[in-house]
């Protein structure tokens, strides 16, 4: 194996493809954290001039993680300022410092790299490892040396693998490194456990694209064909069932879009009531202002315990029909690591609300004294991996298993004729 | 050391492309197998290297199994196609290590290997340049020499002289005949009479899968070959 491991590297990495293909993937990868970065220092100056100061209490933003650098994920959501009252929350949707060309184009952060750039890579190196041999006339000669069919495998499979991850390994090493040393980031253990996870995440996903071009190739006696047969299986993954999990999972799930709307209409007729109180309040009649402060708050209250398990199912259909995807389930698995992704989200926007439930009266005005301070720490890694993304690593190991399984049957079985 | 017995081969699509084939090569013996295309000799040399399995028969490599035990058998024998085809990356020296070392052999330095490439007649200058550069003559050599390095007793060559310029392909012959010397025991199939006359211990005519004649050198001293070879094509 460790044979074929050597002449796979030795014959590939003085090619074109292997020049054109690194220095794209260079390319995308400074791209990405210089575009990346920008985005992140912009969502830091965001942060400072909007994050409370001393006791003023009604505001909520929180802190960009610099993990969102490697997978923006919902950083735009999460970062947003969020205005409390004892009628509920404000939620700015228009940030001063997120990149509007954002909305126009597709974030090309490190995520987009891996699961995007990364995958196709993967797929333009291995799709003639088999028929490529075959279209040569070296695969009969290898046979016949006496090559064990499984090590032909195992080494091109491998010897695939390490063209294309070991040159990301290290341009993400040394941009993991090089974003530690950034004014902004602090680089704590845990960014440090994040990226060894979003790194060994990376790994897994390769191998799998490459098991998935070794199948295509394996499956056909033409490496044009198994080109072909292998870039479509990659829009199937990459782009067809993400993107189409999330408007099936918005069709069939029972969270209408007028929900939202309705929520919203509500609390401007809740703020219109609260306009009217105040002016009451002026008139010094408290027995009712409290009262109704009381039945707005519950009313709130109640809108929240609604939506709020209706909107997790959605998410959790969402999970479960992206995960259908290695695509889909790389991608969750590294917005959570990089404390961007749904679970977070979910986590602030019921700490919001307990945090209103538990301060409403001082934030209503109806008691004095200070409101408590909000706080709402990253989920520590360890959490992380406890939760949701344990479904998205078997999801990538089974997928992963599965295509080598399927790559490893076809190239036993293969006519080498 | 080369042998088969009743072997045959019916494709999935019906075709019978070998009919009972009955060979026997002994070392330091050269069998030449004639024939049309499509007679069954590359299906048969595909069966000692287990490339395709047989419907019928048994191939033995040495006494060993090819369909039963296919690596140890790859072990006995050396194959070298019609049109060596190697890695065009690689220098000729670079293509021996890597074949060398698939059959097992790890000990050899870069002296061992320039040794048997002067020992097929490549020129020095070939020995680490890359191969895509080679013509097909200096391909077939290098076929030849991997097949030396490997050591095995039996060599099976599938139309190694085709497309050879008579000089490539004389040299080419001078090589099987001293490797016979040494006591390899050659299955060749070709399609040139001239060749298998000057240098087969014997010859086998194949037609449609079956072996429908076979002779050894003495008998064919008498005979004319080619005369022989067309009249067995028309006949049946």
């Amino acid at each position: 194996m460790i044979t074929i491991w050597r002449k796979e590297i030795q014959e590939n990495i003085t090619t074109y493809r292997f020049f054109v293909l690194t220095g794209l993937l260079f390319v995308l990868v400074v791209v990405s954290l210089i575009v990346s970065y920008g985005d992140y220092q912009l969502r830091m100056e965001n942060y400072n001039v909007l994050r409370p100061q001393g006791s003023e209490a009604q505001k909520i933003i929180l802190q960009p993680q610099p993990l969102s650098i490697f997978a923006k994920g919902l950083d735009a959501n999460l970062g947003r300022l969020y205005t409390l009252s004892a009628l509920g929350v404000e939620v700015h949707s228009s940030q001063q410092s997120i990149n509007r060309l954002f909305s126009l184009f597709t974030v090309p952060d490190m995520l987009f790299v891996i699961k995007v750039l990364l995958a196709f890579i993967a797929i333009l190196f291995s799709f003639d490892a088999i028929s490529g041999e075959k279209e040569m006339g070296t695969l009969k000669l290898m046979l016949a040396s006496g090559a064990k069919r499984a090590e032909i495998v195992a080494g091109k499979l491998f010897g695939r693998f390490t063209l294309v991850f070991v040159p990301f390994a290290l341009l993400f090493l040394a941009t993991a490194i090089l974003v530690s040393l950034l004014p902004d980031v602090s680089a704590s253990p845990e960014y440090w456990a994040g990226i060894g996870l979003i790194g060994g995440a990376s790994a897994v996903y390769v191998l799998l694209w490459t098991a998935t071009g070794m199948f295509a190739s394996a499956l056909v006696h033409r490496s044009a064909v198994a080109m072909v047969l292998g870039l479509g299986i990659w829009t199937l993954f990459v782009f067809v069932v993400p993107n189409l999990g999330v408007t099936v999972a918005q069709s069939i799930s029972d969270v209408p879009p007028g929900d939202r709307v309705e929520m919203e209409s509500r609390l401007t007729a809740i703020q219109s009531i609260y306009e009217t109180l105040q002016r009451v309040k002026v008139t010094h009649e408290e027995r009712d202002f409290a009262r109704i402060m009381t039945q707005i708050h519950e009313a709130n209250s109640h809108l929240f315990e609604q939506y709020a398990p209706r909107l997790n199912k959605l998410v959790g259909l969402t999970r479960g029909i992206v995960r259908l995807s290695p695509a889909g389930a790389l991608g969750l698995f590294v917005t959570e690591v990089a404390h961007t992704g749904l679970s977070e989200d979910q986590r602030l926007k019921s700490a919001v609300w307990l945090y209103i439930d538990r301060n409403f009266k001082r934030l209503g005005g109806l008691e004095k004294g200070p409101v408590d301070q909000f706080r709402l720490e990253p989920m520590p890694i360890a959490d992380i991996l406890g939760g949701s993304t344990l479904a998205d690593t078997i999801v990538l190991i089974l997928f992963c298993a599965g295509f080598i399984g399927l790559a490893t049957w076809r190239s036993l079985t293969y006519d080498p004729r | 050391m080369i042998q088969a017995i009743d072997l045959s081969k019916r494709y999935e699509d019906g075709l019978l492309a070998l009919d009972h084939l009955n060979l026997n090569i002994q070392p330091g013996q050269i069998y030449c197998l004639l024939g049309a295309n499509g007679a069954g000799k590359t299906t048969t040399i595909n069966l000692f290297f287990n490339l395709i399995e047989p419907t019928g028969g048994t191939a033995l490599l040495n006494g060993v199994d090819c369909t039963k035990n296919p690596l140890d058998a790859k072990k006995h024998a050396a194959y070298v196609s019609e049109n060596v085809m190697l890695y065009g990356n690689f220098t000729a020296r670079q293509n021996l290590d890597f074949f060398t070392r698939l059959a097992g052999r790890r000990d050899l330095k870069k002296e061992d290997y320039y040794m048997v490439m002067r020992q097929v007649g490549l020129p020095e200058r070939a020995f680490e340049q890359r191969v895509k550069t080679f013509s097909k003559g200096m391909r077939q050599k290098l076929g030849i020499a991997i097949a030396i390095l490997k050591q095995a007793p039996a060599l099976l060559l599938d139309e190694p002289t085709s497309g050879l310029d008579p000089k490539a392909a004389a040299e080419f012959i001078d090589l099987l005949i001293a490797l016979k010397s040494e006591g390899k025991a050659i299955l060749m199939s070709t399609h040139d009479i001239f060749r298998a006359r000057e240098i087969a211990d014997i010859v086998g005519i194949m037609k449609e899968g079956v072996l429908i004649m076979e002779k050894n050198s003495a008998e064919l001293e008498a005979e004319d070959l080619e005369r022989l070879y067309l009249k067995y094509m028309e006949v049946s």
